[in-house]
């Protein structure tokens, strides 16, 4: 993994990274990779995935209508909040 | 006065039932050791001492001690949700959340009258084999101060007397390192066994909640309180829920166990080694069949599941967004912005590499070299251990390749420690539940024997372990306190 391939996949995943941190991963990822490529000396012609191990089902219910949380409880943990709402920056422009 | 080191959940219970001790008394016992001893193991992030305190004095007042688990304090660790008690994962991310419910688990060993006594360190999200990755601290082995208690410090809490015994958490196998490390009982059930809702996820498909506690017994008694299906986790699973402590009062006869011989390559080291073919003696000795197996793909058990966890964990973490609960950076530009840095301030270095080795494997360019691969692996391995128990009953391998490590000794080297797991991790990747138990010491360290059972088989390797138990000594030696 090189700096520009590292620094797209932090901006993927929303991410902000310190030089030295940039340097760190790249460090620590660069040899695991190598590791990585073991995985490509099984065979695996032919074989399923896997996703989950057991119960590998779809699960349904009834679309019913129960009590949700108290929601002032909820909002305690926000960062910041008005009244009901989650208050955020600004995202449309005036 | 109580001695603490010799207690467990069977004999505190019978205490309570027959008014030998009152549940206050037995809580207060147990903050006492906790303001004793934990300033050295560092094993609790947050104490719920006054509001256990006061459950118990409730608990006493009614009479209401029936139930096996009524009364007795227990150590939560510190992913498991507990509603109006802080609840971090070890990160500054969650330094502040306070859940404003209850875990399933917790909610049902609540049911059960149980008192939470405090929530115990942890490698932040469950990323690390040494709770170094803490954002708040390192916990200690109180077998020696210097070395690392595993993953997750609940088992540190349980071996030394700080809480009779916790509920835990196993993704690559922090549950059964941890209590490999520090000697006491560990059981992870089978994925599906026990409800995850309220765990907060680290790789939703391997995992499992489950039980660390001083002996298999205890251990029966927990797994029988929490188990079932619960409809706010679809992946739980409505397999039949055996009485798992009625178990213990037979023996596995007849059983045959295979001792696969990839578990015991040059990582792993001579003296576990040998106390894991001791282990093996002692149940020829006893009757059952012990022959060595081969699980031949579990060479890529380790990166098979480093590229799972690092995909999966990457997306779970993706619901910290500094909005809805958590942390948020004082100073940003735009909406994208507050996500970068908020993520970027709260996060430690081992959640930010998993989080771009897990982006970069799901990425477009590589998804079918490394992660759609890492799957279909996961279904070889699967295979293994289905072919492995039509022949066997059980198998047998060390639950870690070496005993507790120093603190540091793999400093910046978060890769070499992944080794660790080597063991366990091929159980998560097939979702079986695997139990391990105290078999031996190395330089008066711990060395635990890993029992891996059938599919929902927990009673099996219960009952293996309990045989195993009442015929060795080792769950019995007591810490020796030994100052870093």
């Amino acid at each position: 993994m090189d700096k520009d391939t590292l620094e797209r996949m932090a901006d993927i995943a929303h991410l902000h990274l310190e030089t030295r941190e940039i340097e760190q991963i790249l460090h620590d990822l660069g040899p695991l990779l190598k590791q990585f490529d073991k995985l490509n000396q099984a065979d695996t012609e032919g074989i399923a995935t896997t996703v989950y191990p057991i119960n590998d089902k779809n699960v349904l219910r009834e679309d019913e209508v129960w009590e949700s949380l108290p929601i002032q409880e909820v909002l305690k943990n926000a960062p910041d909040r008005d009244n009901r709402f989650f208050r955020v920056p600004r995202i449309i422009e005036e | 006065m109580l001695e603490l080191d010799k207690l467990s959940i069977h004999i505190a219970h019978e205490m309570l039932i027959k008014k030998e001790v009152s549940s206050e008394e037995l809580t207060k016992a147990f903050l006492e050791r906790i303001e004793d001893v934990d300033e050295k193991t560092k094993a609790y992030v947050t104490l719920n001492g006054d509001k256990a305190l006061e459950e118990s004095r409730e608990i006493d007042k009614s009479g209401d001690i029936k139930e096996y688990l009524a009364g007795i304090p227990l150590a939560v660790k510190d992913n498991i949700c507990t509603k109006d008690l802080r609840t971090t994962c070890s990160s500054k991310m969650l330094e502040n959340f306070v859940p404003p419910y209850d875990a399933t688990v917790i909610a049902k060993l609540k049911d059960k009258n149980a008192i939470v006594l405090g929530k115990t360190n942890m490698d932040e999200f469950a990323l690390g084999s040494s709770t170094e990755n803490s954002y708040f601290f390192t916990s200690k082995n109180p077998w020696n101060l210097e070395r690392v208690p595993g993953s997750s410090a609940s088992a540190a809490a349980v071996a030394a007397s700080e809480a009779l015994y916790a509920l835990d958490s196993d993704t690559g196998g922090a549950l059964r390192q941890s209590a490999s490390f520090c000697g006491v009982v560990g059981l992870k059930p089978t994925y599906g066994r026990v409800s995850r809702f309220g765990l907060a996820a680290t790789a939703s498909s391997m995992d499992t909640v489950g039980p660390i506690a001083k002996n298999v017994k205890d251990c029966a008694i927990v797994l029988n309180a929490i188990s079932g299906i619960d409809s706010f986790d679809p992946t739980s699973s409505d397999a039949v829920v055996p009485d798992f402590l009625k178990s213990l009062e037979s023996k596995p006869e007849g059983a045959k166990i295979g001792i696969p011989k990839e578990f015991f390559g040059d990582e792993v080291a001579e003296d576990v080694k040998s106390a894991v073919i001791n282990a093996a003696k002692t149940f020829e000795n006893l009757g059952y069949v012990c022959e060595e197996i081969s699980l031949p793909h579990a060479e890529y058990a380790l990166w098979a599941y480093l590229a799972i966890v690092a995909a999966e964990a990457s997306s779970e973490l993706g619901i910290y967004d500094g909005i809805r609960y958590g942390y948020r950076a004082q100073n940003y530009e735009d909406l994208k912005d507050l996500y970068k840095k908020s993520r970027g301030e709260a996060f430690g270095l081992e959640a930010k590499w998993h989080i771009i080795l897990g982006t970069y494997l799901s990425d477009d360019k590589y998804y079918d070299k490394y992660y759609l691969k890492a799957q279909k692996i996961r279904t070889l391995i699967k295979q293994d251990f289905v072919a492995a128990f039509e022949k066997y009953d059980f198998l047998i391998t060390p639950t870690t390749p070496t005993t507790a490590f120093k603190i540091g000794e793999y400093a910046g080297d978060s890769m070499s420690m992944y080794a660790n797991v080597m063991c366990t991790a091929p159980v998560n990747l097939a979702g079986l539940p695997a139990i391990s138990v105290p078999c031996g010491f190395a330089q008066d360290m711990p060395i635990g024997l890993q029992i891996i059972g059938k599919a929902f088989d927990e009673a099996g390797i219960l009952q293996l372990a309990y045989t195993f138990e009442e015929n060795t000594d080792y769950h019995r030696k007591q810490i020796v306190w030994k100052e870093a």
